[in-house]
């Protein structure tokens, strides 16, 4: 019986060392080639930069115009400084729609007196049903003509979206978390593609992180990386889902993830899929699929994409305790989200989505923390029971940091060569020694948080978590 | 059982730690070194090229801005140099030959320079003039186009519109565009059929800089489609010329295209000049939808009241986005004898039309805003609503006490 329990798990093992050997591979494989995708897309998007004049986008009525929906939940510290650099954006025909969900707060009154609102009998088609409104406001002053303010029971932020979709006018629509800092041409540069190709019905804009940066009058006066070190880690983290990620996906037409800090879509089409799905805490992700699936079974033309220029800045958590819980809602999202579509998995109906995107997203982005961290438990296990050779363990352990590092530090030369954000040097080598640095903690911690959604979403578990934010260093 | 300290139980085993075969130990040693090597390989180069980019951004900055301000100097001499009074405006060719000598003097300026730095001092030198045609214009204007020509800067842009990168081919255009020379004219034609959209858009561009008005009803012609980008790039060249642009969007209207006859159409109603109404409403029948709505916008822009029949018959269409653009174009108008029409848009239609025809009311003077505040006192709800609404967006208070308003409807 022995014997046999130990030729068993001994067959076990190896049969596991031999498929992470091979999913290593495979990821790396497929990282590399989405890396070089990326970088044919970067390098495609600065050619076609030499010869975009944005202040022709400004200055045209043929510009389409677009709403952006702010919604707000306890804001009232950020609000007015939110809206005031909503209101500044260089765009030529824009409308401010500034949702508050049921805030228990004042956030509100201070909107209110801040802009000096009237109520007002705004009328609107309810396409998409949503929790009541108590109200829509309009600002008596004609400096502020641009900005709507809805008040809302709570209905959380989908709904509250789905309120601003509503009600807004224009064709398209700017969904963007109202603690965010948009810069001045973001919305110039996000519509660009909507101008280039009249199929595009949806794009992603890149996402950055304000921690450590100098905030001048609502806007990012000087860029700089964080002193801490948790959010100096998500800069590396962001950099590989933003520039070798998501404008890879893009490239392809693959790219099932816009970030609700900062997306712009067609009106047109978030109506006719019935906007954004409020029992799901991944609601971004989750429109996007709907509208990738969308135009796949009903054979529409489209194309959705993400613009590696347009810059929206954001706080990140600062503390391990708060990042863990925005991880752990991220990929229960995840989770729910490919739940919801599995049946696109492998369907060759939904072309690059089912046959690559949606695969990649199952077994890779939501099943890789799981296989990692049973690889760590059966190295562990394996070395209990004498079954492990410790020297090709530590030896397959450098190789993967190796090429962990590889893909961090491409990142970094990747915005060195395009954008080039950080200008000065010292955060340049700080972010290379941070690629390797990671590897070590971090990276197993984030395993965990992801592994521990699991948990949270088999129990039910739909909330947010608190997001304590420390505010933005003026 | 001893297991030299290690802890013992029912899975653990009592030989020695895991040994692989020699054989599988190679293979992996083999697969680490090689995915190591390829790695690192990787890092050292993406690190070494991110440095040396850096090295050398800097030490070409340093010497571009060098050659560049002996280069801008040398050109000063012969940009603003007087030279015996020719007028180009009444002899183009007399000027042209004044500058001959002029022209040589900074050609020798210029080769002074040992031969190994002539082709930095070219570059250099077609950078700066690039750079000046933004700077200057007249007689000065000519002086560089010409100059251009000289140093064969025109020939060889034009041979780069060959060439197989799109970006290449775009900034060729972009470039002849800047260097206003007409033998390009014909090369930029071909690139209006090119496969990217960037190289037409430049080459349609380029065109409208050399050769003015006369060229927008050619390009309309030759174009087979217009991204939306196009269009706005076009436009601001095309409205610079104004009521001058109206005959070639006229004759653009002819196009096959109904792409090219809706920016035409859209064009025509932000120009505003009513020499554009007899062909719209011609069109207007025997087009696209996407065409008809344009067009009835921009009769709408143009308040013409040949237009209003045509308005009126839209408003009673089959097709509710084209009630809605009738209604807009209604609005447009600020025509009272829509009025009517649109008020029982208000009354009856669907809530989307309904909105259309109060922002249109609202528009409508002093009738329509009559119109709304009796649309306030009807039994239903939205109406009442849509009316507060769109009075309220035109500035009336709609809570204040108010005269009769009698006789309306």
């Amino acid at each position: 019986m022995m014997e046999f329990m130990t030729g068993f798990s001994d067959s076990i093992l190896s049969t596991y060392a031999v498929f992470i050997i091979g999913f290593f591979i495979f990821v790396n494989v497929f990282y590399f080639s989405m890396y070089t995708i990326s970088f044919g897309a970067i390098l495609t998007y600065l050619r076609r930069h030499m010869f975009c004049d944005y202040r022709v986008i400004v200055q045209s009525e043929l510009t389409p115009a677009v709403s952006i929906l702010a919604p707000a939940y306890n804001e009232s510290a950020t609000c007015i400084e939110s809206v005031n650099s909503l209101l500044k954006l260089n765009y030529p025909t824009a409308e401010v729609v500034f949702i508050n969900d049921g805030s228990k707060d004042d956030t509100l009154d201070v909107v209110i007196r801040e802009f000096d609102l009237v109520r007002t009998e705004r009328v609107y088609v309810p396409v998409i049903a949503t929790k009541p409104v108590r109200g829509i406001y309009v600002s008596r002053k004609p400096e502020y003509r641009k900005l709507i303010v809805v008040d809302k029971q709570n209905g959380g932020k989908a709904d509250a979206l789905n309120v601003g979709i509503n009600v807004s006018r224009y064709e398209l629509i700017c969904a963007i978390d109202a603690d965010s800092i948009l810069e001045d041409d973001a919305l110039i540069k996000v519509a660009k593609p909507f101008l280039d190709d009249d199929r595009v019905v949806a794009v992603g804009g890149i996402v950055r992180i304000a921690n450590g940066c100098k905030i001048e009058r609502g806007r990012v006066s000087e860029v700089r990386l964080s002193n801490k070190l948790v959010p100096s880690f998500q800069v590396i983290e962001y950099y590989r889902a933003y520039l070798s990620g998501r404008m890879g996906w893009g490239a392809i037409n693959g790219l099932l993830i816009i970030s609700g800090a900062f997306g712009l879509f067609k009106r047109d089409l978030v109506l006719q899929v019935g906007g954004y799905k409020h029992d799901t805490v991944g609601e971004d992700m989750e429109l996007v699929v709907r509208m990738h699936r969308h135009c796949l079974e009903n054979n529409i033309p489209y194309r959705v994409e993400f613009v590696p220029d347009p810059v929206c800045w954001t706080e990140a958590p600062e503390t391990l305790k708060v990042l863990g819980r925005q991880r752990n809602r991220w990929h229960r999202g995840l989770l729910d989200t490919l739940l919801i579509h599995r049946k696109m998995l492998f369907n060759k109906r939904y072309k690059v989505l089912g046959l690559v995107s949606v695969p990649y997203f199952v077994f890779i982005e939501l099943l890789g923390p799981v296989i990692e961290a049973m690889g760590y438990l059966a190295v562990g296990f394996g070395y209990y029971l004498g079954m492990v050779n410790l020297e090709i363990f530590l030896l397959f352990f450098i190789v993967s940091v190796i090429y962990g590092v590889m893909f961090s530090v491409s990142s970094v030369i990747l915005e060195e060569i395009s954008f080039h954000r950080y200008p000065r040097t010292r955060d340049l080598v700080k972010l290379l020694v941070l690629a390797v640095v990671e590897n070590f903690g971090y990276r197993q911690i984030t395993v965990w948080w992801r592994m521990k959604a699991f948990w949270d979403y088999a129990r039910g578990v739909q909330s947010w978590g608190v997001m304590t934010r420390v505010g933005f260093k003026k | 059982m001893s297991s030299g300290g290690r802890p013992t139980g029912h899975w653990r085993t009592d030989r020695p730690p895991y040994r692989n075969h020699a054989g599988e130990t190679a293979i992996f040693f083999l697969f680490v070194l090689v995915t190591t090597f390829f790695a690192l390989f990787l890092i050292a180069i993406g690190s070494i090229g991110l440095i040396v980019a850096k090295v050398r951004e800097s030490t070409v900055e340093s010497t571009r801005g060098s050659h560049d301000a002996r280069t801008r100097q040398a050109l000063n001499a012969y940009l603003f140099s007087d030279i015996p009074t020719a007028d180009p405006a009444e002899d183009r060719n007399a000027f042209i030959t004044q500058l001959e000598p002029l022209l040589i003097a900074l050609k020798i300026e210029l080769d002074i320079d040992p031969f190994a730095r002539r082709h930095a001092r070219r570059r250099s030198l077609k950078r700066v003039m690039l750079q000046l045609t933004s700077e200057v214009i007249g007689e000065t204007r000519i002086r560089l186009t010409r100059a251009f020509e000289y140093f064969g800067f025109v020939d060889e842009t034009v041979r780069t519109l060959d060439d197989h990168r799109w970006w290449v081919r775009a900034k060729g255009c972009k470039n002849a565009g800047l260097m206003l020379n007409e033998a390009a004219l014909p090369h930029l034609e071909r690139c209006l059929d090119d496969e990217n959209d960037d190289v037409r858009i430049e080459a349609a561009q380029a065109m409208l800089d050399i050769a003015g008005v006369e060229i927008i009803a050619p390009i309309l012609m030759r174009l087979q489609g217009m991204s939306l980008w196009m269009q706005v790039r076009l436009s601001r060249s095309i409205l610079r010329y104004g009521e001058h642009a109206v005959e070639p969007l006229v004759h653009g209207m002819r196009s096959e295209y109904p792409v090219v006859q809706g920016f035409c159409a859209e064009m025509l109603g932000i120009l505003g000049d009513v020499k554009a109404v007899p062909t719209l409403l011609e069109y207007i029948d025997y087009t696209v939808p996407e065409v008809k709505h344009k067009s009835l916008v921009a009769l709408g822009r143009l308040g013409d009241d040949r237009s209003v029949p045509v308005i009126k018959r839209f408003l009673d269409s089959d097709d509710e986005r084209l009630r809605i653009d009738a209604a807009r174009a209604a609005g447009a108008m600020s025509s009272p004898s829509l009025a009517y029409s649109l008020h029982w848009m208000l009354v009856k239609d669907t809530m989307n039309v309904k909105l259309a025809a109060g922002e249109a009311l609202s528009r409508s003077g002093e009738m329509g805003l009559k119109s709304l505040r009796y649309a306030m006192d009807l039994g239903n709800e939205d109406v009442r609503k849509v009316a507060m609404q769109y009075l309220h967006e035109a500035g009336v208070d709609v809570h204040a006490p108010r005269e009769e308003d009698g006789g309306l409807l």
